[in-house]
């Protein structure tokens, strides 16, 4: 039967997702944009401790405790609806925070879909003792961005070991990560069946982060550039079996890693344009004179009738693709959908809520161009939107 | 969230869309040119029980409710955008009925509208733009005169029940407003030259009789029961012109998705060119996205919890089905201009269907 309230278990971490992104992270928005980095008062909250937990399931002493261990916990680890409650309200906060906050982030559902319990316990470790850590998954590269099956970092078996040479690129954290998944092929001429992901520590002789790449928003995530040199690490760190299987091959791991993440990643560009209009309604309500910042808010009504509406529709899509993943259903569709059209809709709310501003937009405490910057990001990382569409089409001619 | 269809749902929804696929598109193409094929047609779906299921079960009908009639009305309207409509219309008529805080009233409505077994048996006088409520209902002589009238009107000559809201004007020049059922004629009509949706024939309708016996007028004890009693209505209205306006768009996606597969150009299907799939994708991901925001309008205004969602969702689903019914066009190129291809009848049809409901 049809449904479109949130229940109460979802209204509960909707209101602490709200609560975190207003009073943690948005407070040090403006820092993080302007040093690139995460402040280190920010890091020093007891809710950034707690956050890194989030996704980690509780039996494995994960949870979301956002009022602290004497307060309550929530289980978002098998439910991508309550992630993308989360997650909407992280980009609502602070995009940029948001995805760099300590935490296992990309790396947490492949590790627990293909780690071996011994690998699990092990590396969701890391978070467990109070101090920020950071995981990455390490997947795209120069030349293999949305065409992962290009992947051309090898991981070549001797003895005990892989021997891992290659290049990563665009890797969020990837300059903090204390371990990173890593995508390697062990076979060259089996394409996409030949990929495996492989746990790389940091300090691992042969890996070194080359540099931080410069980007235009998100810039406390500090994308970075990975080298893999030589670089041996034990034949237990890798994620899943060796053996080829032509229904399961390496690269699927990675896919299912994206399915849940990706209507959680489309709702985050939704919470900056939320974020967006919700600025720029409030800054036309106590504007004087000057600019004329309330008259051109009600001469834009209708444009921004139309912007509210795309966005709840976004929402709405966003909400179904994590929905069918809930119900263990294939999302790939749904998913790419959400994906494709959030992020679109994202980039148009930001680049209107500053035309509509105007000069005022880019007064001290405007946050309309950082918003802008950042929401751009959302129809180019984990999948760009022509990706994603081509993926929408594919999937409307198998039918 | 859940966004499973309940048993009944599926089952009407599957049975109108099997109604579309095997009476209403192998008659596509000669909807436009004779107007007797969509009135066969209505008796049709009639017959199959699917004209009349949202009436209650003691007046003919199996009491569908409004999520399940807009599922209804997409499939239909995915068939011919010109039966979704019908459909959508009489629902409003009788919703009106339903709705109506008098027990009285609602029931001379319902007897009213289903006097006749005419697909257009009954028409519902929308307010035009900046009126709150109209025709117009003055004393004169020793009567009621009843006066006004609608620019564009699924009224037609058969059609014998008309129901509307109706400013009624008091002998002290106060102003009330009522809503009214009219049964024994009255109307003028003049016939409109419509660009879309020829399958159905429009008028300019005038409105002047004396109120008479066959007559009633509910009239509003206050403003709050007025605009409870409009906003609901609107909204179910809404909907369902959303639900029709919908089906017409996924029909043309459907059209131009195929089309793509067997349409070879430079050695290779067109959809293997980047520019028609990312166009495709598009047009399916906003086909989606409205039909949820319908789904959640539906179930928002049957729930009485939020009718603004509806007046929402018709406006962005007619925004996504002119954008999807002129994409479908530019998906066939030449041949989506030529009227041997169905796509340029969607286009004109969405967009008729805008300014129809826009009033």
């Amino acid at each position: 039967m049809l449904e479109f309230h949130l229940n109460e278990l979802e209204r509960k971490v909707l209101e602490e997702s709200r609560r975190f992104a207003r009073e943690v992270l948005r407070p040090f928005a403006a820092e993080a944009d302007r040093t690139g980095d995460i402040p280190p008062a920010l890091l020093e909250r007891p809710e950034v401790v707690n956050f890194m937990k989030a996704y980690i399931p509780l039996e494995l002493g994960g949870g979301w405790r956002p009022q602290g261990d004497g307060g309550e916990v929530y289980d978002l680890s098998n439910s991508a609806r309550l992630r993308l409650i989360l997650n909407e309200a992280g980009g609502y906060g602070d995009a940029s925070l948001f995805i760099a906050m300590p935490g296992p982030a990309l790396a947490e559902p492949i590790l627990r879909a293909y780690g071996s319990p011994e690998q699990q316990r092990r590396y969701f470790d890391t978070f467990m003792h109070g101090v920020p850590k950071w995981a990455a998954f390490a997947m795209s590269e120069p030349k293999a961005g949305s065409d992962v099956a290009a992947i051309s970092t090898t991981a070549r078996r001797e003895d005990d070991c892989y021997v891992l040479n290659g290049r990563k690129w665009f890797i969020g954290n990837g300059s903090r990560a204390d371990w990173l998944v890593v995508f390697a092929t062990i076979n060259a001429d089996q394409g996409q069946f030949g990929l495996r992901s492989f746990i790389v520590e940091r300090g691992t002789p042969g890996f070194r982060v080359n540099r931080i790449l410069p980007t235009m928003g998100l810039k406390a995530v500090r994308v970075s550039e990975l080298v893999f040199e030589d670089c041996r690490i034990p034949r237990a760190n890798l994620l899943g079996p060796e053996k080829i299987s032509l229904r399961r091959g390496g690269l699927q791991g990675g896919m299912k890693t994206f399915y849940v993440f990706r209507p959680a990643v489309a709702a985050t560009g939704l919470g900056v344009a939320q974020a967006a209009l919700e600025w720029l309604e409030e800054a036309a309500r106590q504007d004087g004179a000057r600019h004329s910042l309330a008259r051109r808010w009600r001469e834009a009504a209708e444009r921004v009738g139309a912007l509210k509406r795309r966005l709840h529709a976004a929402r709405l899509l966003c909400w179904k693709a994590a929905w069918v993943y809930d119900e263990g259903r294939d999302n790939s569709l749904e998913a790419s959908m959400a994906k494709a059209f959030a992020a679109q809709v994202a980039m148009r709310v930001c680049t209107e809520a500053l035309d509509i501003a105007g000069r005022a937009g880019l007064e001290e405490g405007s946050p309309l161009e950082r918003l802008f910057r950042d929401a751009k990001a959302f129809d180019v990382l984990e999948g760009t939107g022509d990706i994603q569409r081509t993926t929408v089409t594919k999937s409307l001619l198998r039918r | 969230m859940n966004l499973n269809l309940t048993e009944q749902q599926a089952s009407w929804r599957d049975k109108a869309a099997g109604f579309a696929a095997d009476v209403l598109r192998p008659r596509r193409e000669g909807f436009e040119t004779d107007g007797r094929l969509l009135r066969d047609a209505a008796d049709e779906a009639r017959r199959a029980g699917l004209l009349d299921a949202y009436l209650p079960e003691e007046a003919g009908g199996r009491g569908l409710d409004l999520i399940t009639t807009a599922l209804v009305v997409e499939e239909l309207a995915h068939g011919e955008g010109g039966l979704g409509l019908l459909l959508a219309n009489r629902y409003a008529c009788h919703a009106a009925a339903r709705l109506a805080p008098d027990p009285a009233f609602a029931r001379k409505v319902t007897r009213a509208l289903t006097e006749s077994e005419s697909c257009t048996s009954s028409a519902l006088l929308w307010p035009e733009e900046d009126e709150e409520a109209a025709p117009v209902e003055r004393a004169e002589g020793s009567g009621r005169q009843l006066r006004g009238a609608q620019s564009l009107s699924l009224a037609q000559k058969d059609t014998h029940a008309f129901v509307g809201f109706s400013e009624r004007g008091g002998v002290d020049g106060s102003k009330r407003i009522g809503f009214f059922v009219s049964t024994k004629g009255g109307a003028r009509l003049r016939a409109v030259e419509n660009f879309g949706l020829r399958s159905l024939s429009f008028n300019q309708l005038s409105f002047a009789k004396e109120v008479d016996d066959g007559d009633a007028v509910f009239e509003f004890q206050s403003a709050e029961e007025f605009a409870a009693f409009r906003s609901r209505l609107a909204a179910e209205r809404d909907v369902l012109a959303a639900a029709a306006v919908l089906g017409v768009a996924g029909a043309a996606f459907d059209y131009a998705l195929d089309y793509s597969k067997e349409r070879m150009t430079f050695g290779k299907p067109i959809n293997q060119h980047q520019a028609v799939a990312l166009k495709l994708a598009d047009m399916a991901t906003w086909v989606e996205s409205a039909r949820l925001m319908l789904w959640e309008a539906a179930h928002a205004t049957q729930g009485a919890s939020d009718t603004g969602r509806a007046r929402e969702a018709w406006a962005y689903a007619q925004e996504v089905a002119i954008e999807v019914a002129v994409n479908a066009v530019q998906t066939l190129g030449g041949h989506g201009y030529l009227k041997l291809h169905p796509v340029e009848k969607w286009m004109r049809d969405v967009q008729f269907m805008r300014l129809l409901h826009a009033g």
